[in-house]
């Protein structure tokens, strides 16, 4: 395959890729739409979301494309038992009936948090993801409200200017943006489409790194082919899905975050110590570098090998330890030599963060 | 401008965080708490600074005061004293019959600021994130948030509850200075300020990082003396934007008495 053919069947993958989601209306809450006394039949919709969809957005077309004809059609629907008095009057009673912001998800009793991308929780789970709609008794004890479309904008905007600050050292690329080149972008997030996604990516810069001029991943390459065009580091959350060995989290989510900007290489620091040729080699930072310094600084995995020079030994017994855990990149496990900024510039999410799943492996537990 | 120069490590971070909380102790009172959580998370690296205050409370005046005056509450006298520059912040609440249109169920009449100083790995400095709850522990909405930390407009009754004459954030640049995001270790949607000027914040009050050598006429490096109280001037500055008053004295723990 051709080098540009390729990277237009990754960008399509993660571009137009869907996750399928499968909701059904909260039991109770389809009692009160109702109005009926005993349990309804389910309510289920099959929804087809981007893989980078956000909720705020998927929640407005649920009620508007689902739950409002629903409702309207259930109470025209007739019912010899019903009191009309009590119904609800026309497709105004039913807007004001379903308050988009007391609506929240559950996935197996936990609230979903509007804020985060839909597929965080996508690796728990065979497909479809099934998710349980509330339109009342928002849990305010554990989420705050969810916001508005335009409020969710402006906090979509403050994520990309920190990914701009992490690759390079300041927001100025966001900050700059012209309002009408805001507006095209926030239109794109909406509708997902791929001008969308070659602006955000015009956003982050293309470092135009030619793999193929490295063909050996885990070798020390001359630092004078290092292009100036690479981003100071990559801006990386890591969802670590809970541990065997480790307490429960005391929150209400499967997962522990832990962000962090991870730099795309390193310099040897072999050559550095004789003081005459000062880093005169560099290491592109590999998945499998980038996942076990992370694990090793947070005590997930021994540190010995982290402040010793990337030999052949240290790399060895890191890939022992790694495969303890699994990785998982927009729902598929990429290849642990793959180097970071690859993956920066190909799997990143539409608010610029490379979002890395972990999960430990079930085989160490006793 | 050098960014390098107000950058702060995640170790400095610590160990300041860690001072300005034993230091804030002593000014701990009835209503204003500090508190360092460090193993909130199990991969919590740095420490989280907690400040507790109350914000508003709201006395029902008594009744010899003329029917309007009841309504103009101002903060109790305490915070009067911690206030930098004394101005007392005053609310004004609407009409008693339009009280029932409020979006706190309850009436409001203690507000209580939770601020959690952390540190951003991305940033490479403090981030304030906060939450606002009344005295049954309902958090206070976006918009109710916005209300109270946006410059008053025009008084117009029915959508408004309260103003805040201090609030410096002007109207229309809400959204471009708070947001809201998980907590770092806690897990949970947070209100925070967005970091992204801080640099440019504590670069203009750079030289009080820099010690000036008067006979070379140049810059020597960070003063790390005077960089120690980074924190507290950044809180100094910041904190009045969402109402986070610190004790006057507070603000320069290593200052020299004079």
């Amino acid at each position: 395959m051709e080098k540009a053919e390729f990277q237009q069947e990754i960008n399509s993958h993660v571009w137009e890729g869907a996750v399928p989601l499968s909701f059904t209306l909260d039991p109770a809450d389809s009692m009160h739409l109702t109005f009926t006394a005993s349990l309804p039949a389910p309510f289920n919709t099959f929804y087809a979301s981007h893989r980078n969809g956000y909720f705020p957005y998927i929640l407005q077309k649920l009620k508007n494309d689902w739950l409002v004809p629903l409702l309207v059609f259930e109470s025209h629907k007739p019912q010899l038992t019903r009191d009309d008095s009590k119904g609800i009057e026309g497709d105004d009673g039913i807007d004001s009936e379903l308050n988009l912001k007391e609506f929240w998800i559950e996935y197996e009793g936990y609230a979903l948090k509007w804020q985060s991308r839909n597929n965080n929780l996508e690796a728990l789970n065979t497909e479809p993801w099934h998710l349980i709609l509330h339109t009342r008794n928002y849990p305010s004890e554990k989420l705050l409200r969810g916001p508005t479309v335009p409020q969710f904008e402006k906090m979509f905007l403050s994520l990309l200017k920190e990914t701009d600050f992490v690759r390079n050292g300041s927001s100025k690329k966001v900050m700059d943006l012209a309002k009408s080149e805001q507006v095209a972008l926030l239109e794109g997030l909406k509708a997902m489409n791929p001008s969308f996604f070659q602006a955000i990516n015009r956003l982050c810069g293309y470092s135009v790194v030619n793999w193929a001029a490295f063909p050996e991943l885990d070798c020390p390459v001359h630092i004078s082919k290092l292009p100036q065009t690479v981003p100071k580091a990559v801006p990386v959350r890591f969802y670590i899905l809970k541990p065997l060995n480790l307490p429960p989290f005391d929150n209400s989510d499967p997962y522990q975050v832990i962000q962090a900007p991870v730099s795309v290489y390193y310099l040897s620091q072999k050559n550095a110590s004789d003081k005459q040729t000062e880093h005169s080699e560099f290491w592109w930072t590999s998945l499998r570098t980038a996942v076990y310094s992370m694990l090793s600084s947070h005590s997930l995995a021994p540190s010995t090998y982290l402040d010793c020079e990337m030999d052949i030994e240290s790399t060895k017994k890191i890939k022992v330890l790694l495969e303890g855990w699994e990785c998982l990149i927009h729902g598929v496990s990429p290849m642990w030599q793959t180097p970071l900024l690859w993956l920066a510039e190909n799997l990143s999410y539409p608010d610029g963060f490379l979002h890395i799943i972990l999960i430990q492996k079930n085989t160490n537990s006793t | 401008m050098n960014n390098a120069n107000v950058e702060l490590s995640s170790v400095e971070f610590s160990q300041f965080a860690k001072k300005l909380s034993n230091h804030l102790k002593g000014f701990e009172q009835g209503d204003f708490s500090v508190k360092l959580l460090e193993s909130v998370s199990p991969f919590q690296k740095e420490p989280v600074l907690v400040l507790k205050k109350v914000i508003f409370s709201f006395e029902q005046k008594s009744s010899t005061q003329t029917e309007d005056d009841s309504y103009v509450l101002a903060s109790t006298k305490d915070h009067e004293s911690e206030t930098s520059n004394s101005d007392s912040i005053e609310l004004l609440c609407i009409e008693d019959e339009e009280l029932n249109d409020l979006s706190l169920e309850e009436s409001i009449m203690e507000i209580t600021g939770e601020y959690h100083i952390t540190y951003s790995s991305s940033y490479r400095c403090p981030v304030l994130y906060f939450i606002f709850y009344n005295q049954g522990g309902v958090v206070l909405q976006i918009e109710e948030i916005e209300e109270m930390l946006t410059q008053p407009k025009q008084f117009k009754g029915r959508d408004l509850f309260f103003y805040n004459r201090n609030a410096v954030l002007p109207r229309g640049e809400f959204y471009s200075a708070i947001g809201i995001q998980d907590h770092p270790y806690l897990q949970k949607p947070f209100y925070f300020l967005h970091p992204c000027e801080t640099h440019q914040l504590m670069g203009l009050v750079t030289n009080n990082f820099q010690d000036f050598d008067e006979n070379k006429k140049e810059i020597n490096q960070r003063d790390t003396k005077k960089f120690e109280n980074y924190i507290s001037i950044w809180l100094g500055l910041v904190g009045p934007i969402v109402l986070l008053y610190l004790p006057q004295n507070a603000i320069w723990p290593q200052e020299p008495e004079k």
